[in-house]
């Protein structure tokens, strides 16, 4: 995922999970690690376009 | 006059929802210049606001009086000591333009505090990033500070703590702090001696002293000796005689304090004031305060005067959390002989002593920790003002004018506290309740509005009371209704270990062990994994929450024991009837009181515990294995199997599968983790489910949950309320889950949540919407609901601006609180709340 602040791209996990206040949504805040500004970004979607990457690589 | 441009103005405003502009234009003159005189000393975020200072004070007086008492002395002596010195030696003032006088600190800025009770405050102000105490002062501070650690009421109850319990209370896992930690309680004034006047209880003190001492000498028709010695009755009278003249200090002190502020304004008035008119108010401030110091009062002014002086003399002796009272009720026979039978005073100026009483109310706090500057954040209290009801000895409604004139007084004031809570019934008259939907209305997020005819069963079911009795009710605190009369008003907060429930579902699932601590923090109940049964899970559940409950139980009375035998309360004890007529004090007098265990984030773990019945053990689509491998991993790479725990019945939407379970779960937690427990006055307690902002705090606290929710989300913000989003079928869903729950016998109370849309709740058909949707509630015999009544628009355009809103509020849960104080997350949770439509 890329953070929307700085540019930096890596993993959803290096992003530090926030919170969410939509807790029937996938819609939550994380944490950039590298200028640690808060991105908001659906958690399904970006486990899924991550999954598909990993998959497509192999 | 209002001029008809004014009234036009204002009328826009009102139509535009810019109630605060509204107020702004209707208030006088007097009360705009005293609100912008006020210091609030809430926190914003968990910061005191720049400029609010501790007052050190109290440190070097009950230094000086400990440093240099007689070792033999009682302690109570001491104690009482102590507070008169503070009252004889505390700077006094009286703000320009005021007519309600007192204060506690030494200046309008400043948060008083002693030393005596938690080093772990102490401490915690005196090393805070923001400077609480001037930089001239610190080196002293700190002198005493090293010397009172060992002495302070904490030190004491700590030395009976284990290891465990002393880590449970300070790392907040299952409670937010205990007694001896937050230095603070609540008492409940016993309202009729209260109000008798401190001449009348010295009075009622000095013939206790003869009685006692009389009675140790044996003296009757001959003199001493006319009667032998029952030594086993009459020794005791020697410590009574100590307590009572300890008491008595106390009470002369009070008088002191009291006859200071009418010095003061008399020396205002004749050697500093101009203007001829403050001159007469400034005579009246002087007037009132030397009859009050002895004598009970006689007018409207003089009853608003004596309890706002009740109230703050009893925050010099202890942080006191609350503001307990009943304040139509209580001045209502002043408020008919002034403004009704004799016309002494206009109404429109009650309503302005009123709002000005508010004020005075709202700039007070207590020294808190950073830990609860931030579960209270925004708020300074909960000062909830009870009001409505019924007159205890005919039941018949009790509200009146003076019930109308304090809800419009508090649009006018537009202050975050007092907060007010309304006792709803049957018989209230249509125009109080049209001012109640009016507060409401302003977005003033109060009066929370109280069922008072179940909450009087609640109180006579539970803890035995009279009908007489329980109809005296008003809040301890944010929520529980505490009794008034010589024999029921409590003391001290029962609820004071706040206790966090939902970590009992995590120890549940992982034997004891806590994720986020990474602790054996519960008991051992067995690996989940073996439990073949819905049933040996639910069992295991129910016994870590009796080991959370216990643990704090136990804490809160061991806490009650020490204060009784070594940090006594003195002042306050003097305040209840029956402690004078026994001499003894009053944590150790035993009040007929109803006890409650103040629960936190109390629903996420029922929503939980039907999603591990339904999937789990009924549909099998998961393994415990498998779910408490997603709940390590915080469902990081199990968004999808989430969303099947999100997707189950949730609480709120008059589901009978989720619904069920939730309402035996209630009923269970009553009579297993409750009723086998037994306090010092002999009750067993109820818990009762509410938030204030700790669903906020403990977002961190908490790991992830079966419900769906993940470490670092705020938990479910009422006390049975549904989660944020979570009620999708609209109110009359929610208030029919709610109204499943047994509101009489299950629990002490339960905090409910609702927010009502502003545009369909608009003139006079948003009146009649709104009654009928209190008629439901009431039908259902749901014993709370408060709303907030501000659209998302105003909030979102409130966290893009702030410097532009600052008078917006809304209602936190037990506290309403500026907007803009509050932290990002918990203003983000308050506009996640489903707007109902009714």
């Amino acid at each position: 995922m890329k953070c929307q602040h700085c540019g930096y791209e890596g993993l959803k996990g290096t992003f530090r999970y926030l919170y969410s206040t939509t807790p029937d949504a996938p819609i939550a805040y994380r944490e950039c690690p590298k200028c640690f500004g808060w991105v908001q970004i659906d958690e399904l979607e970006e486990e899924e376009r991550e999954r598909k990457k990993v998959t497509a690589q192999k | 006059m209002v001029t008809k441009e004014e009234e036009k103005e204002m009328q826009g405003f009102l139509d535009k929802k810019q109630y605060w502009w509204w107020a702004d234009k209707a208030r006088t003159t007097r009360l705009s210049k005293l609100r912008s005189a006020v210091w609030f000393k809430g926190a914003r975020g968990s910061a005191y606001i720049p400029g609010v200072k501790i007052d050190p004070c109290g440190c070097k007086i009950y230094t000086d009086v400990f440093q240099s008492k007689d070792p033999v002395e009682p302690g109570a002596w001491t104690r009482a000591k102590a507070d008169a010195a503070v009252l004889d030696r505390i700077p006094i003032f009286v703000i320009d333009d005021a007519r309600i006088v007192g204060y506690c600190g030494a200046a309008p800025n400043v948060i008083f505090w002693i030393p005596y009770f938690a080093h772990a405050i102490n401490e915690d102000l005196y090393n805070d990033r923001s400077g609480l105490f001037e930089e001239k002062d610190r080196e002293w501070i700190k002198k005493d500070l090293d010397w009172w650690r060992p002495r302070t009421y904490q030190a004491a109850c700590e030395r009976i703590l284990t290891r465990k319990e002393k880590m449970e209370s300070a790392l907040a896992i299952i409670t937010l702090g205990q007694a001896h930690l937050n230095g603070f309680e609540t008492a409940v004034f016993d309202h009729e001696w209260a109000f008798k006047g401190y001449g009348h209880i010295i009075n009622a003190i000095d013939a206790k002293v003869k009685e006692a001492r009389d009675r140790l000498q044996g003296i009757g028709e001959l003199g001493p000796n006319t009667f032998p010695m029952n030594a086993p009755e009459d020794l005791p009278l020697i410590e009574k005689l100590d307590n009572l003249q300890a008491m008595k200090w106390t009470m002369e002190a009070s008088v002191r304090w009291i006859k200071r502020y009418s010095r003061l304004a008399k020396i205002l008035a004749e050697n500093f004031e101009t203007n001829p008119e403050r001159k007469i108010e400034l005579m009246r401030i002087h007037e009132t305060c030397a009859k009050i110091a002895t004598e009970p009062p006689e007018h409207i002014w003089e009853s608003i005067q004596h309890h706002h002086f009740l109230d703050i003399l009893k925050r010099y002796e202890c942080s006191e959390t609350a503001w307990p009272s009943r304040p139509d009720f209580y001045h209502w026979p002043f408020y008919k002989k002034d403004v009704i039978d004799e016309k002494n005073i206009a109404r429109d100026d009650v309503i302005d002593y009123i709002g000005e009483w508010q004020l005075r109310t709202f700039e007070t706090n207590r020294p808190w920790s950073r830990l609860y500057r931030e579960i209270m954040t925004g708020g300074s209290g909960p000062l909830v003002w009870t009001i409505g009801g019924v007159d205890p000895e005919t039941g018949e409604d009790a509200c009146s004018d003076l019930t109308d004139d304090i809800l419009t007084a508090a649009r006018l004031t537009r202050t975050s506290e007092p907060t007010y809570g309304f006792r709803w019934h049957s018989k209230a008259r249509p125009q109080t309740l049209r001012q109640v939907f009016e507060c409401i209305r302003h977005g003033l997020g109060y009066p929370s509005i109280r069922h008072d005819e179940i909450l009087i069963q609640n109180m006579m079911t539970n803890y035995g009371y009279s009908v007489e009795e329980a109809r005296t009710w008003v809040h301890a605190a944010c929520m529980s209704p505490a009794c008034t009369t010589k024999e029921t008003a409590q003391p001290i907060r029962y609820g004071n270990p706040t206790i966090v429930s939902s970590p009992a579902m995590s120890f549940a699932i992982f034997d004891g062990w806590d994720p986020v601590t990474k602790m054996q923090a519960g008991h051992h109940t067995g690996d989940v994994t073996t439990f073949d049964t819905w049933e040996k899970f639910y069992n295991a559940w129910i016994k870590q929450l009796q080991y959370i409950y216990w643990t704090l139980m136990r804490g809160l009375e061991k806490d009650r024991w020490i204060r009784m035998k070594q940090y006594p309360r003195v002042w306050i004890s003097a305040m209840y009837e029956r402690c004078v007529d026994a001499g003894l004090s009053c944590d150790e007098v035993k009040e007929h009181g109803n006890p409650w265990m103040t629960t936190s984030c109390h629903m996420d773990q029922f929503d939980g515990l039907v999603a591990v019945k339904k999937l789990i053990y009924d549909e099998k689509k998961y393994t415990w294995a498998q779910l408490r491998a997603m709940l390590l991993a915080n469902w990081e790479g199990y968004e999808r199997e989430r969303m099947d725990f999100i997707r189950v019945p949730k609480w709120g939407n008059d589901d009978s599968y989720c619904d069920d379970i939730i309402v035996k779960a209630h009923k269970d937690i009553n009579l297993q983790t409750q009723k086998p427990q037994t306090e010092w006055c002999g009750n067993s307690p109820l818990y009762l489910p509410e938030n204030v902002s700790v669903y906020v705090v403990c977002s961190t606290k908490i790991g992830a949950q079966p419900n769906g929710r993940r470490w670092g989300d705020t938990l479910y913000d009422g006390g049975c309320s549904p989660g944020a989003g979570l009620d999708k079928k609209g109110p009359t869903a929610v208030l029919r889950s709610v109204g499943k729950l047994d509101h009489v016998r299950d629990f002490k109370a339960t905090l409910l949540n609702q927010r009502l849309n502003p545009t369909q709740l608009a003139g006079e058909k948003g009146v009649q919407l709104f009654m009928g949707y209190m008629r439901a509630w009431h039908d259902l015999g749901i014993d709370h609901v408060q709303f907030n009544m501000v659209d998302n628009e105003t909030l979102r355009a409130a966290q893009k601006e702030p410097e532009k809103y600052p008078e917006l509020m809304v209602r936190v849960a037990g506290y309403s609180a500026h907007f803009v104080e509050l932290s990002r997350k918990c203003q983000d949770t308050i506009m996640a709340r489903t707007v109902q439509e009714i």
